[in-house]
């Protein structure tokens, strides 16, 4: 890929974690989160005209496209007062949160669910790179996308391969995925990576009250990618991306892995605990197993490593 | 070696006659017929341009649109059946540096095609397959020569490919055993492949082939074959009976297709799988005041990542250290590669009419005509390709 111009237009996907467990207990309420993140994005609006905007929100049982929003869904009506972009942005999102969160609760409420701090992130971001992915293949001039994602809620193990798979496609097409982690107790290791693989910016906001959050984003996250070449943006200390094994949770730095499922051991074992694979042993006779015979890997125990691995591998990579 | 001689054309031919060929086995004269009973040769001249029709506004637009989506929906369906697939890959690529590549019947010249191609396939490889080794083989002169060795570096088998200088003949027999004795050092429990990229429609043996069809047999390599020009028989039987694939490039398009086929992992058999416990080293990240070399490259650098046996300095992740032979890794490398174990299932193509005036639910425009089958969210085209291709993800299932 060839380098920005200063010319080039911007593609924003802003996932909003609207969480409603997780922002109840932040010292920051949503209202004025919101609030900040509008300016945030009027701000962006206003930069270049090119510039394009897509919101995305997500909650833990749903996620939703709020701008652009469906045609007819927002009045025709005017304000003179308001640039018209601005305005057509600020009430998709405001009546989208709203919306997502009075269905949020209905769904709570009826289905009697645990109280979770879960969000579909991994939803929300393949969603955002579905849409990068169409407005890139619907124009040819040069448009540089990147995603901002702001979380409130904590990792779900279950998505660890999801948004890893995530991560990828948006190291591979060049996308940034920017992270303000918003709410919520200490950092998103998940996210973590996500920043650090595809070279995108994550910082934690200390988010007491007043405009700090609205100062974070300015700073942090309004650079676009070629204003990212001549700045020393914050917050890029390496992440750690040693390995935990699968069998006693410990940090290695030497491991063993089973060549079937590829699940991390702290010590040589003769049976892969996770795909119930036999391994052969050093030293003695290599034998080829008899054709469909005791390996494991295949069809009956598939599902078995798929439950096993999402709950296993997301310790994988904490630390 | 003379099985098809007849499909042997002259450059001066046109390419597109190869696709008519492709699937003919050798049964004689009457393989050569077409669907309607004749020789081909018979059959009247085609012309590319008239399946380009105009619509009523005067623009070629649609009629192009419809012919690639035709050409991605054929693309669309992939195995997703969940079976043990060899993740750690060992590959030899043969390039054949004849003289024969200088034709410039796939353009620039066959040599750059291929090079060019090649080039973008291991990139491909390296990006699915994080923990899998590559090696290069040129073949030019009666001989085969080793370009690279095995490694995991994708820098060190492109910058081998360029310049090359073409010579005499290829010889597959001397290739192929170069091949196989580079594969010996891989572990049983890798899969051993290699990839031939021919253009020419002979090979200057020393010896038997069929004794080195048998050995390879014997040792498990797949081999898979790419032709620039025809399809050769003994080419096409070594491919069959190591379960690799042959095909025939048409074009620089065929060439790139044929060896994206190469890109996934593919099912292990059976009775092949030898599984084991393998030592790998997560290495650590280390950056320093001074600069020091690196064991790989020896090359002065501030970063680097340390072997955490025996602290040789390395530039790049993954890969083997130089100095105690340790496979090094980070953990979203291994992450990487489980969404072979578990590919993402096909969408189903929905009937006309149902669904369609539904938003996409990856990105919210065009209609909804592909669903899957899991979470029952309808996509378009443009998502379905993308998440199966690059994503590797439904959006409604996680």
């Amino acid at each position: 890929m060839s380098e920005a111009l200063e010319s080039d237009a911007s593609l924003l996907v802003v996932v909003l974690d609207i969480n409603a467990s997780a922002w109840a207990r932040s010292p920051l309420a949503l209202d004025d989160a919101l609030q900040q993140t509008i300016i945030f994005i009027n701000a962006y609006l206003a930069l270049k005209p090119s510039n394009q905007l897509v919101v995305l929100a997500s909650t833990r049982s749903e996620c939703r496209t709020l701008y652009p929003a469906e045609p007819g869904s927002i009045s025709d009506g005017e304000d003179i007062r308001v640039y018209e972009q601005f305005r057509a942005a600020d009430i998709a999102i405001l009546s989208g949160v709203r919306a997502l969160l009075s269905s949020a609760s209905a769904a709570a409420s009826r289905a009697q669910t645990e109280d979770s701090e879960h969000s579909l992130i991994s939803r929300a971001l393949s969603k955002a790179l579905c849409h990068i992915n169409q407005m890139r293949s619907s124009t040819l001039d040069a448009v540089w996308p990147r995603v901002l994602v702001l979380s409130a809620g904590v990792d779900a193990a279950a998505e660890y391969i999801s948004l890893m798979n995530g991560i990828f496609a948006a190291q591979r097409m060049g996308v940034l995925i920017d992270v303000c982690k918003v709410a919520g107790a200490g950092d998103s290791v998940f996210l973590q990576q996500a920043a650090e693989i595809s070279g995108g910016v994550y910082l934690r906001v200390d988010a007491r009250a007043g405009w700090s959050l609205l100062q974070t984003l300015l700073f942090g996250f309004l650079a676009d990618h070629y204003t990212r070449q001549v700045l020393y943006l914050p917050g890029n200390e390496r992440t750690d991306f040693r390995a935990t094994c699968f069998c006693h949770k410990r940090i290695v730095d030497i491991g063993f892995v089973c060549s079937v499922c590829l699940s991390i051991f702290c010590r040589m074992t003769p049976v892969c605990s996770t795909c119930h694979t036999k391994f052969a042993v050093r030293g003695g006779r290599v034998e080829r197993p008899a054709a469909n015979g005791a390996n494991n890997g295949t069809q009956g125990t598939a599902r078995t490593i798929s439950q096993q691995l999402s709950t296993a591998s997301t310790t994988s990579t904490l630390v | 070696m003379a099985g098809n001689s007849n499909k042997g054309r002259s450059n001066a031919e046109p390419a597109e006659d190869d696709d008519a060929y492709i699937d003919i086995d050798d049964t004689g004269p009457e393989g050569l017929k077409g669907a309607d009973g004749g020789y081909t040769w018979e059959e009247e001249y085609k012309r590319s341009w008239d399946v380009i029709q105009e619509d009523a506004s005067g623009s070629i637009q649609s009629s192009i649109t419809g012919i690639s989506s035709q050409h991605q929906r054929k693309r669309r369906l992939r195995d997703t059946s969940v079976v043990q697939r060899g993740i750690m890959r060992h590959m030899v690529v043969v390039l054949d540096q004849s003289d024969v590549m200088s034709t410039r019947d796939i353009h620039p010249t066959r040599i750059q095609a291929s090079t060019a191609a090649l080039e973008h396939f291991i990139g491909e490889f390296f990006d699915q397959n994080p923990i899998s080794q590559l090696a290069m083989v040129a073949t030019k002169d009666g001989l085969a020569e080793r370009l690279s060795e095995l490694s995991g570096n994708p820098r060190d088998h492109t910058d081998v490919l360029r310049n090359a200088a073409l010579a005499g003949e290829p010889s597959l027999q001397n290739a192929l055993e170069l091949g196989m004795h580079t594969l010996r050092a891989a572990p049983v429990h890798g899969e051993r492949e290699i990839v031939c990229v021919m253009g020419s429609l002979t090979t200057c043996d020393p010896g038997d082939i069929e004794q080195t069809l048998a050995a390879l047999k014997a040792a498990g390599v797949r081999v898979s074959m790419v032709h620039l020009a025809a399809e050769v028989h003994v080419f096409r039987r070594i491919c069959r009976e190591t379960g690799g694939a042959f095909a025939v490039a048409a074009d620089g398009e065929g060439l790139r297709e044929a060896l994206m086929e190469c890109v996934p992992p593919p099912a292990v058999e059976g009775g092949r799988a030898v599984a084991e416990m393998v030592q790998m080293g997560f290495a650590a990240k280390a950056s320093g005041k001074v600069p020091t070399p690196c064991a790989c490259h020896h090359e002065l650098g501030f970063t680097g990542f340390l072997c955490p046996r025996c602290g040789a300095k390395v530039c790049t992740l993954p890969t083997e250290c130089d100095v105690c032979g340790l496979a090094l890794v980070e953990a979203p490398h291994l992450a990487r590669s489980y969404r072979h174990l578990f590919p993402e299932e096909n969408f189903v193509e929905r009937p006309e009419g149902e669904g369609a005036e539904r938003a996409c639910f990856g990105c919210g425009r065009g209609g909804a005509g592909f669903g899957c089958p899991r979470c029952g969210e309808g996509f378009c085209l443009e998502c379905d390709i993308f998440i199966h291709e690059t994503l590797h993800n439904c959006p409604g299932c996680t």
